[in-house]
């Protein structure tokens, strides 16, 4: 591959018009994604990270800049390119079982039937969903099904996993065992992730670098290198110091960039926004 | 259906049965031996159903005739209402293009159609299938494409992302996840088809089974009208049970899922 | 097409103003195709009239008291028929939900009697009482009584549990729960359920008019029929459409006030 980086984002906006209201959501956000790597985007809730994700997805146009993906600009969803979304009862269909929900996009050329079983059946394992395939999705618990639904993304074999708050909807104790779930899963198949989260703690555990997003409307306001050890565990990594300063270090960002957010309207009438 | 007081088996048979089977025991009691002109005891009814109906040659004359009819009409219905509605469905532009149309056509009452279509296509099956699809595609056609339109948003995302074909969109996820919509689409569809077929064969048909309620009447034969009264009925019934054991089996996921879940 | 699909927000990303114009758009074209077709004869003015013809023929029905009277008298017993089925289907429906009793001996019953299409006593009726207007009534109310009751039923055992524990919690009384927890939840069920009852009751008193020839829109059918005059019965046909819009749009309008607080109703304001 020529491109430089996995993922390119260039001065990436974007405004949604309902009628006479304008609300800038997402401006010129620059950052990059490299092959291997696992990037936490962090910022406050309602800050615009699932239109970001939705841009770099392909599943919406930024009004503004571009994506590039390998290389090419991004306009639609590219094939080697998965998202996990957040409501995972809403993103698995309850009327197949979950070896069906993976089979469904592995129906094209680069998944030769005969293969498919075989990489379901790893994708599942990959997940600790052994042997679950046979079932229905709202027969398992929230995690597990949320485990599914990476296990669909793992099984579509996409140079790059996108994860729209994934965890935002299970409880707490599983919202730990899931993380280190996919800690350990890109460690040990060297998946490059882009992971959006509002949860500071799990941006720091996680990423190799998290880019924190503020204002409104959000731009980069820092981009962070995670100089962590890389094996992480839920207690030793964080009790070590350096993860202290590096949550406080963002957590202040984040605050920061709230305070003046509070002053300013979210919608201003058209006119005024238009330079 | 409901899990927790309903009783088992020879007790729910009884709680259920007792009343209708106290009812037609009654009937059959109080107009035996009736000399009324119009309530001819039940045995004597129920005797000219099985000789005429069952033993005699109506049930190929005219049973097998309307029941086809009803079959095509109903079928032709199902198929055009759900391919049309998907189409609409997933084009905003189509559907506001025929709104006004469809709605009218939603609302208005079939039998209106009956002089145009007998006008069309005279007397016969010809007529009787046309009326019962242009009633019945109707409730069918707006509800899929209720149904298709209200497909969840992240789905949406989720087909989009993942690039599932056209053909997998329609067939794994439109159709599914507007399944139980179409369905209640079709119920309503089903119940004003067999109303058309009844009313068809008794306005449009020199044979059938409306046309023998209604000749039987027109000509005074009384136990014959009562016979074919309860022949609709009973008809009625079993389409109906029919079609209800096919919605449980095609919408099997969602009465699992609901009994899994406790969701509504 | 998955394009289609996809590329637009579940509504369609058309606005309202779009909608209206696409449908105008729509209704006028095809009306112009048919004139456009009649005029050319490539359809025959004794099975199809052209659009202009059904114009006229409405303009000289609405000058005659027959076809008002016609029109009363079908409106008149749909509605009538209206109000006998809540006054019908709400006790029958408290009485399924309160007494598993009555659920149950009621149930074999009502799952026969529902199907039975309404159209299929008309004979029956006119053999044994003749053709008043109380047979009409009977024939309406027995056709389009079910679905009202269905829903009825679903809708009281649909009620939130919370709500009525809530309800016991701050001890409300009798009325208060009637009125501020029965009442609200059943009705977007009875909405439902008046749309469906009404649909088939227009139908089943356009048919009854139709075949006994009582005063009202059915029999004006078949005498247009009957006479081989087919723009008027195109006319009727018009007429009796505009008429069920009439019906279904009058109980649209009562969900909105009725239901404000109903997630379909927002949806629509918000959409």
């Amino acid at each position: 591959m020529g491109a430089e980086h996995l993922l390119d984002l260039q001065d990436l906006g974007k405004t949604y018009s309902t009628g006479a209201v304008r609300a800038r959501i997402l401006e010129g956000v620059e950052f990059t994604v490299d092959r291997g790597e696992f990037v936490c985007v962090v910022g406050p809730s309602g800050a615009g990270k699932t239109t970001l994700l939705k841009c770099i997805a392909g599943l919406t146009a930024p009004t503004t800049g571009r994506t590039l993906f390998e290389g090419e600009k991004v306009t639609e969803p590219p094939a080697k390119l998965a998202v996990i979304f957040q409501d995972y009862s809403r993103s698995l269909l309850p009327w197949l079982t979950v070896a069906k929900n993976i089979e469904l996009p592995l129906q094209k050329a680069r998944f030769p039937a005969r293969e498919r079983p075989g990489i379901i059946a790893e994708a599942l394992a990959n997940v600790g969903l052994e042997g679950k395939g046979g079932v229905y999705p709202w027969e398992m618990s929230g995690g597990m099904q949320q485990r599914a639904a990476i296990a669909r993304g793992l099984a579509y074999q996409p140079d790059v996993l996108l994860m729209d708050e994934p965890f935002a909807a299970v409880d707490a104790q599983t919202r730990i065992d899931l993380e280190d779930l996919v800690l350990g899963m890109s460690r040990r198949l060297g998946m490059t992730v882009l992971f959006v989260t509002h949860d500071i703690d799990e941006a720091v555990y996680m990423a190799d670098r998290v880019v924190v997003l503020s204002g409104t409307p959000a731009a980069v306001a820092r981009d962070i290198t995670v100089d962590l050890p890389g094996e992480r565990d839920q207690v030793q990594t964080k009790n070590l110091p350096r993860y202290g300063e590096l949550r406080a270090e963002v957590f202040g960002l984040i605050q920061a960039a709230k305070r003046p957010a509070m002053q300013r309207t979210e919608t201003v009438p058209a006119r005024r926004m238009v330079p | 259906m409901m899990a927790t007081t309903t009783p088992g088996g020879w007790r729910l048979l009884l709680l259920r049965g007792w009343l209708p089977v106290t009812l037609v025991a009654l009937w059959w009691t109080l107009s035996a031996g009736s000399e009324a002109l119009y309530f001819p005891p039940l045995q004597e009814i129920l005797t000219t159903l099985v000789d005429e109906w069952i033993l005699g040659p109506r049930w190929r004359s005219d049973l097998l005739p309307s029941l086809a009819n009803f079959t095509i009409g109903f079928g032709t219905s199902v198929l055009l209402g759900t391919a049309l509605g998907v189409l609409l469905g997933m084009s905003p532009v189509m559907r506001a293009l025929f709104a006004p149309v469809l709605t009218f056509f939603r609302s208005l009452p079939s039998p209106a159609l009956i002089p145009i279509v007998l006008g069309i296509l005279g007397l016969g099956a010809g007529m009787n299938v046309s009326l019962i699809v242009l009633g019945a595609v109707w409730p069918i056609l707006l509800n899929t494409i209720d149904g298709v339109r209200s497909v969840d948003t992240q789905l949406r995302e989720m087909v989009r992302s993942y690039r599932l074909s056209r053909r997998q969109i329609i067939t794994h996820v439109v159709l599914p996840s507007a399944g139980p919509q179409i369905f209640a689409g079709y119920r309503i569809g089903l119940q004003i088809a067999i109303i058309l077929i009844v009313v068809s064969e008794m306005v449009g048909a020199t044979h059938g089974l409306g046309y023998y309620v209604l000749e039987s009447q027109q000509l005074f034969m009384i136990t014959q009208t009562w016979v074919g009264t309860i022949l609709l009925g009973i008809i009625g019934y079993l389409l109906t049970l029919i079609f209800l054991r096919i919605e449980r089996r095609v919408l099997r996921w969602q009465i699992r899922m609901r009994q899994a879940t406790g969701a509504s | 097409m998955s394009q289609v699909v996809v590329n637009r927000h579940p509504r369609g990303t058309l606005s309202r103003q779009a909608e209206l114009t696409l449908g105008a758009v729509g209704l006028a074209g095809l009306i112009l195709l048919w004139q456009v077709a009649s005029v050319a004869s490539l359809l025959s003015e004794r099975v199809v009239p052209a659009p202009t013809d059904v114009a006229g023929a409405l303009g000289r029905l609405s000058v005659t008291a027959d076809f008002w009277g016609a029109v009363w008298a079908t409106v008149s017993i749909t509605v009538i028929a209206m109000v006998v089925i809540l006054l019908i289907a709400v006790p029958t429906a408290m009485a399924i939900h309160a007494s598993r009793f009555v659920e149950h001996s009621t149930w074999f019953l009502i799952e026969f009697l529902k199907p039975i299409p309404g159209v299929a006593l008309i004979p029956l009726a006119l053999l044994l009482w003749g053709p008043t207007d109380g047979v009409k009534l009977f024939l309406i109310v027995f056709g389009s009584l079910w679905p009202m009751l269905t829903q009825l039923v679903y809708g009281l055992r649909e009620i939130p549990g919370l709500a009525l524990e809530m309800a016991r919690v701050y001890r409300f009384g009798f009325w208060q729960r009637i009125h501020r927890i029965t009442i609200p939840s059943v009705l977007p069920f009875t909405l439902t359920g008046l749309r469906i009852s009404v649909t088939i009751a227009l139908i089943i008193a356009i048919v009854t008019e139709y075949i006994v020839g009582m005063s009202g829109l059915g029999s004006l059918l078949a005498l247009a029929q009957l006479n081989g005059v087919v723009d008027q019965a195109f006319a009727l046909l018009l007429v009796s459409g505009l008429l069920g819009l009439g019906f279904s749009g009058s109980v649209a309008a009562l969900s909105g006030p009725l239901l404000f607080w109903h997630p379909s109703q927002r949806e629509r304001r918000n959409g």
